[in-house]
């Protein structure tokens, strides 16, 4: 199976992580990926068996995913996936158009060499990915793994774990709006220029590059809510 | 003006289980240094100080480690985090674009109660004292910023800046006894507070991006 973060994290594999750390990346997974719909109650003791984990990692990981504002829960009600709507995703925008420039910039600006070569390793790949034929989700996944790779880029921790977490909350509504977004070859598409003008260290071309590639997600997904 | 108005602590009214209270009081100690970087966090010790029981203090333990303000390493214990400098043009690299857009959008959208409130705080702020407290001081600040991010009526943007400005706080703490101008730091508040209420957004936009770049030269110069 193939998890959201886990490459991001270099040479950890799941096995070597904490009970609570796979549950949180697994959990995370079925959440932005829609395997838990939005609004979909979460029964701990159910997802802990479904995933053959202890209710004690399942429990942290469902705090560590509130914390994240992928799930919310209610006393006495129970723990839900959060739902989503229009105003949320203005919310979201708002801090993305503002924050993916200033990291598409400092990742041009302090990216050490090795990084550099990385970078545009990913966006080889990029090219190589059949668009029209990957599965949607696998698409999505990859996404995820090359913002992430530039989110690193920055080195500024503080930068890195805002912009994942917000990320996570962009590409959710993504996937929901996955099968009536026509744009979507065209989305990861760009990420090869974006990663290109990174390692080629151009900050104010890497920096209007990340934000026309926010608003147009915006437009897209406005466009058909 | 009594501690209690100015605490963190009440600023968040929600909180209600006891792994919030422990999440609350632990946060503000980290916060005001009153437990120092690097200091190790027993959570026994912890728990029995607190008077709740090891599940809920274990609970905000994790929560402040994700808050960066703590750091578990196994088999060695919990400690602060250490306040690091890098930290600072991180924080501002951040700060410089959220921070204004807060407090353009609360001059814009606070709702009338809000604007009240930040009537209120500004009232409350034009009374300290050169010769107060600065620790009190401090927790006015902290008071003042997370009312605006409040107002700003996006609750992603709220709390990606209140966690930030505890690192911020944080680096004011350490430097608490070299800076003489805390109070006077905090005043500036009483023209952006004034702007938001007025539903100034320029202004407020403007007066935040010159608090935020003034705190960190603030620092850079005593380094």
């Amino acid at each position: 199976m193939t998890v959201i973060g886990v490459e991001s994290l270099g040479e950890v594999d799941l096995g070597a992580m904490s009970f609570a750390d796979q549950a949180y990346l697994v959990i995370q997974d079925k959440l932005i990926m829609l395997d838990i719909r939005p609004n979909e109650a979460i029964v701990e003791s159910e997802l802990a068996a479904g995933l053959k984990l202890g209710r004690t990692p399942v429990r942290e990981a469902l705090k560590r995913l509130e914390a994240d504002r992928l799930v919310v829960s209610f006393p006495r009600r129970g723990t839900f996936a959060t739902g989503v709507d229009v105003a949320d995703l203005r919310h979201i925008s708002a801090i993305r158009v503002n924050l993916e420039p200033v990291s598409a910039r400092a990742a041009a600006d302090n990216a050490s060499p090795a990084v550099r070569a990385h970078l545009l390793e990913l966006a080889d790949r990029t090219d190589a990915l059949e668009i029209q034929s990957i599965d949607r989700h696998e698409l999505m996944r990859w996404d995820l793994r090359v913002h992430r790779a530039i989110y690193r880029a920055t080195g500024n921790p503080h930068l890195e774990d805002v912009l994942i977490r917000y990320d996570n909350l962009a590409t959710r509504i993504f996937c929901l709006f996955l099968d009536r977004l026509h744009t979507v070859a065209q989305h990861v598409g760009e990420h090869t220029e974006l990663l290109r003008t990174i390692a080629n260290g151009d900050g104010d071309a890497a920096a209007a590059i990340a934000l026309q590639h926010v608003t147009g997600f915006e437009k897209a997904v406005r466009a058909i809510v | 003006m009594t501690l209690s108005e100015v605490s963190l602590v009440d600023a968040d009214a929600g909180a209600e289980t006891n792994a919030d209270r422990a999440y609350e009081t632990v946060r503000e100690r980290l916060v005001m240094l009153e437990i120092r970087p690097g200091e190790p966090i027993n959570d026994d010790h912890l728990a029995a100080e607190l008077g709740l029981g090891r599940t809920p203090v274990r609970e905000a333990l994790k929560r402040l480690e994700r808050d960066r303000l703590v750091i578990a390493y196994p088999r060695r214990g919990t400690f602060a985090t250490a306040v690091d400098m890098t930290d600072l043009a991180d924080i501002s690299e951040i700060r410089k674009q959220l921070e204004p857009i807060a407090a353009a959008r609360a001059a814009r959208t606070a709702t009338a109660e809000a604007r009240a409130r930040l009537t209120k705080l500004a009232e409350g702020i034009a009374g300290i004292d050169d010769t107060d407290d600065p620790r009190d001081v401090l927790r006015h600040d902290v008071r003042v910023h997370r009312e605006i991010y409040r107002a700003s009526g996006n609750p992603h943007l709220e709390t990606i800046l209140v966690g930030l400005d505890a690192h911020a706080t944080r680096i004011w703490c350490l430097f608490l006894d070299r800076l003489p101008e805390v109070a006077g730091h905090v005043r500036e508040h009483i023209g952006l507070l004034e702007a938001i209420v007025a539903g100034d957004e320029e202004s407020a936009a403007a007066l935040t991006r010159s608090h935020v770049v003034g705190f960190e030269q603030a620092i850079r110069a005593l380094l």
